[in-house]
């Protein structure tokens, strides 16, 4: 990638965040996100396990003729490949190099934009070819419940992210908003996560 | 414009630190691909259901610990993160394997019990 960049290195080492200046130590907003994300793991929690017990007592159908697994397996690479170029913007923008980290946020926008539309595309098929819908059994509300929450997760990802491309161009995004970039990354690589888990335990497991 | 031109002595470490990182990244998503694929690849593999639970799960924490510990920084950040990080998971874990183990044992009569 280009080595190009948009401010001198080293300005912003001079500049004291006021974040810096923390009982522990580490910037608030970060412990913040953190603790955020420790409460998003509960969250999901319960709703992974409301979907396997249910699965497990009332005895869903065979899905596997609706399951599209080959297209599931490309959307967990293509979200892979977004938290790759997540931690490249973050990267970048440690390093002060504000154009590499404006690509790199544009890879994750693509990409996560790319998994969303596959999900679209699935939950289509799945309504208007197959008849699963939300209130048609409880294989389909737990379903729709878990991975449309997690879409919205996604979504709201690529619109918190987009708003930093968009600043980017109009001269708003600064290295000194590193710690920004790194908290939105944080949230971004836990959507990932979450996703990590999902994968197998919602859709692998059919197959087992 | 060269990066060096404009370096001052206090962010050379952070440029040199950043291109470790750099590596670790790339060597990390490949890690994390090739997990991918396997799990795919194992269910169509004829191993008994349990093994095969198990190797799901395996994979499953394999993928989850990398991006935590190096995507996520938890490698490079203070220690507090990690512990903030670990309540909100071990609760979570917990609260999933007492379900599961409570109706591994009910079955459908605890289901039912449940229903409103």
């Amino acid at each position: 990638m280009s080595q190009a960049h948009t401010e001198p290195l080293g300005k912003a080492s001079e500049h004291v965040h006021p974040e810096e200046q923390t009982n522990t130590g580490i910037p608030n907003k970060k412990v913040a996100m953190w603790a955020f994300l420790a409460s998003d793991c509960m969250f999901f929690g319960t709703l992974i396990s409301t979907h396997l017990i249910y699965r497990k007592t009332t005895g869903y159908p065979d899905v596997t003729h609706i399951f599209d697994i080959e297209l599931t397996t490309g959307s967990t690479f293509i979200l892979l490949m977004s938290s790759l170029f997540m931690a490249l913007a973050v990267s970048a923008m440690h390093k002060g190099n504000l154009n590499n980290a404006r690509w790199s946020l544009g890879a994750v926008i693509l990409f996560g934009s790319l998994f969303l539309g596959a999900q679209v595309y699935e939950f289509h098929h799945f309504v208007h070819d197959l008849g699963l819908t939300i209130n048609g059994s409880i294989f389909g509300t737990t379903f729709y419940t878990l991975t449309g929450t997690h879409g919205i997760h996604v979504l709201f990802g690529i619109i918190w992210l987009s708003s930093w491309l968009i600043y980017s161009f109009f001269g708003t995004m600064k290295r000194e908003h590193a710690l920004d970039i790194e908290v939105a990354g944080l949230y971004w690589h836990f959507v990932d996560i979450v996703w990590i888990i999902i994968f197998p335990f919602v859709y692998l497991i059919e197959y087992v | 414009m060269s990066v060096t031109n404009t370096l001052t002595p206090a962010s050379r470490p952070v440029l040199e630190e950043e291109s470790r990182k750099y590596f670790t990244f790339v060597n990390l998503i490949i890690v994390l691909t090739a997990a991918t694929f396997f799990e795919l690849i194992i269910i169509v593999m004829p191993f008994p259901s349990l093994l095969l639970m198990w190797g799901l799960i395996g994979l499953s924490l394999v993928k989850f610990v990398g991006v935590v510990w190096w995507f996520m920084h938890l490698r490079w950040d203070q220690i507090l993160l990690t512990l903030v990080f670990l309540v909100g998971l071990i609760i979570a874990t917990g609260t999933v394997a007492a379900l599961m183990l409570l109706f591994e044992e009910g079955g459908p009569e605890v289901a039912e019990e449940f229903q409103v």
